[in-house]
């Protein structure tokens, strides 16, 4: 069975290619950086494909079956399994999907899928610890620049334009960050086209 | 009582009305609890709406209804809640796009799915120009929001997307605005808001609380003097709540301004849904029993 992973994530990639690679009766292809997901699956002729929902380029394959220019001999469907519907939740809420090329009847992709979630469950743990730490960090310099707009705007100090978004975020039972991140969209001056 | 509701859209101007209605406290004040996914591509939105994602959606109508049936996976009960926006749409050609090509290929053109207004309009368009249109070009699918990279690179001749991207590209000077929704299918309904059943079973008073903090916020969006408000929501970081849009083109295309396909938002004077449907059931993509069935009204 050919299966063809495309995520542009490496480290994920290689982790999910040694989990595979334990498996003798799969052939794994990995899309290289920058080519688009329609033009391997043409290339390739893979059975199987492992998507990160994050790519963009997913849309081309819903563009397999339904337009009739797309010149792709085997039609590619997302893989669905009627009897468990909580595997594809799974895979969605882990953040990747499959699909069946499909020419011979379907084999099965459950064990395949299943190995992929478990892994992406994990990276996607790991971003959000990183995300998390990342989010305080810019949610802190959101904060800042907010107050500082406000000070220019109102000619007042610091603690005065904190005392005022801490205010309006008790007013309206919100964070103080999404006050502020409100606050600079509605005020700051569109800048000048950059063209 | 608060209900908690994820709604995905993606980057495009006619998601406005989602944006202000977070931004103005219209969601808060009617007792809402929203969060907003920006998605990467229309996939992304079916399959979030088909495997419990999202519970709602800025979406047109084709994609909704196909979700709906099932075609991209298993069927999920949609309800649609309101009309966002009509029209809007443009297509962008390179200079000499449709001119025979000297290697005989054809040249590729991108729309944002497959099952979009946007494939409609352009299948009209090439009717127009070619009694063999399905012959004239290649359909390709990509997200609206990459289609100015891959027409900048090559691997697209032109493309039918929604605001601002066609303007984008004409700002740019990488394309040109050979047609769009005002001339090709004057008021069509471009974008709708669905939930998905299961939301509305466990939220029963909430959509009308959202039908009715969008209503507001369509008002909003409709007047002329709020257009430096929505021109900055739009085009802010997406990590300050914006959607990153071009500064020039958005202006472009917003309420009020000259253009011809400038945005509207709302019902008013939209034209009725059946020549879409039919357009669908010609494309042999859905029965006419089916869309019976579906309850689908818009």
């Amino acid at each position: 069975m050919r299966v063809l992973l495309a995520d542009e994530n490496s480290g994920r990639v290689n982790a999910l290619s040694d989990l595979l690679a334990a498996d003798a009766s799969l052939t794994l292809i990995r899309l290289t950086a920058g080519t688009a997901l329609i033009d391997a699956v043409r290339q390739f002729q893979p059975d199987i494909v492992l998507v990160d929902l994050a790519r963009p380029d997913r849309d081309a394959l819903d563009s397999v079956r339904a337009l009739s220019g797309s010149d792709m001999e085997r039609p590619v469907a997302l893989f669905v399994d009627k009897d468990d519907e909580h595997l594809m939740e799974d895979a969605f809420e882990a953040g990747v999907c499959s699909y069946n090329v499909i020419d011979t009847p379907p084999r099965d992709v459950k064990p395949l899928l299943r190995a992929a979630i478990s892994l992406y469950a994990r990276f996607r743990r790991t971003q959000r610890a990183l995300d998390t730490a990342q989010k305080t960090l810019s949610e802190r310099d959101l904060v800042d620049r907010a107050k500082k707009l406000f000070m220019k705007n109102e000619r007042c100090g610091e603690a005065e334009a904190y005392r005022w978004f801490r205010r309006q975020a008790m007013r309206e039972a919100r964070k103080i960050v999404d006050v502020c991140a409100s606050y600079l969209t509605m005020q700051a001056p569109a800048a000048e086209d950059t063209k | 009582m608060t209900a908690s509701i994820r709604i995905g859209l993606l980057r495009l101007a006619d998601s406005a009305p989602v944006l202000v209605a977070d931004h103005l406290g219209y969601f808060r004040r009617n007792g809402l609890n929203v969060s907003i996914m920006v998605e990467p591509s229309w996939s992304n939105i079916a399959d979030g709406l088909a495997w419990n994602r999202l519970d709602a959606a800025v979406v047109f109508p084709p994609l909704a209804i196909m979700t709906a049936l099932g075609r991209r996976g298993r069927p999920v009960a949609l309800d649609p809640l309101l009309i966002l926006s009509k029209g809007g749409n443009t297509i962008v050609l390179r200079h000499g796009a449709l001119e025979p090509q000297p290697n005989g290929q054809r040249p590729r053109l991108a729309v944002v799915h497959p099952y979009s207004t946007h494939f409609l309009l352009l299948r009209r368009y090439l009717a127009m120009k070619s009694s063999t249109a399905d012959d004239l070009a290649q359909i390709v699918a990509m997200p609206p929001d990459t289609m100015l990279d891959a027409l900048r690179d090559d691997r697209i001749d032109g493309f039918c997307a929604g605001p601002p991207w066609g303007a984008a590209a004409e700002h740019e000077g990488i394309g040109r605005i050979v047609a769009g929704s005002s001339s090709i299918w004057a008021d069509h309904i471009e974008k709708i808001l669905v939930t998905t059943g299961s939301w509305r079973e466990a939220n029963a008073d909430a959509s009308e609380a959202l039908r009715s903090a969008l209503q507001d916020a369509i008002a909003f969006c409709n007047r002329i003097e709020n257009r430096d408000v929505l021109v900055r929501l739009l085009t802010a970081p997406l990590a300050d709540g914006g959607l990153a849009l071009p500064l020039g083109a958005t202006r472009e295309i917003l309420p009020g301004a000259t253009n011809h396909d400038a945005m509207t938002f709302g019902s008013e004077h939209v034209t009725a849904p059946e020549p879409m449907l039919s357009e669908m059931v010609e494309l042999g993509w859905v029965t006419p029993m089916e869309i019976g069935e579906l309850n689908f009204s818009l």
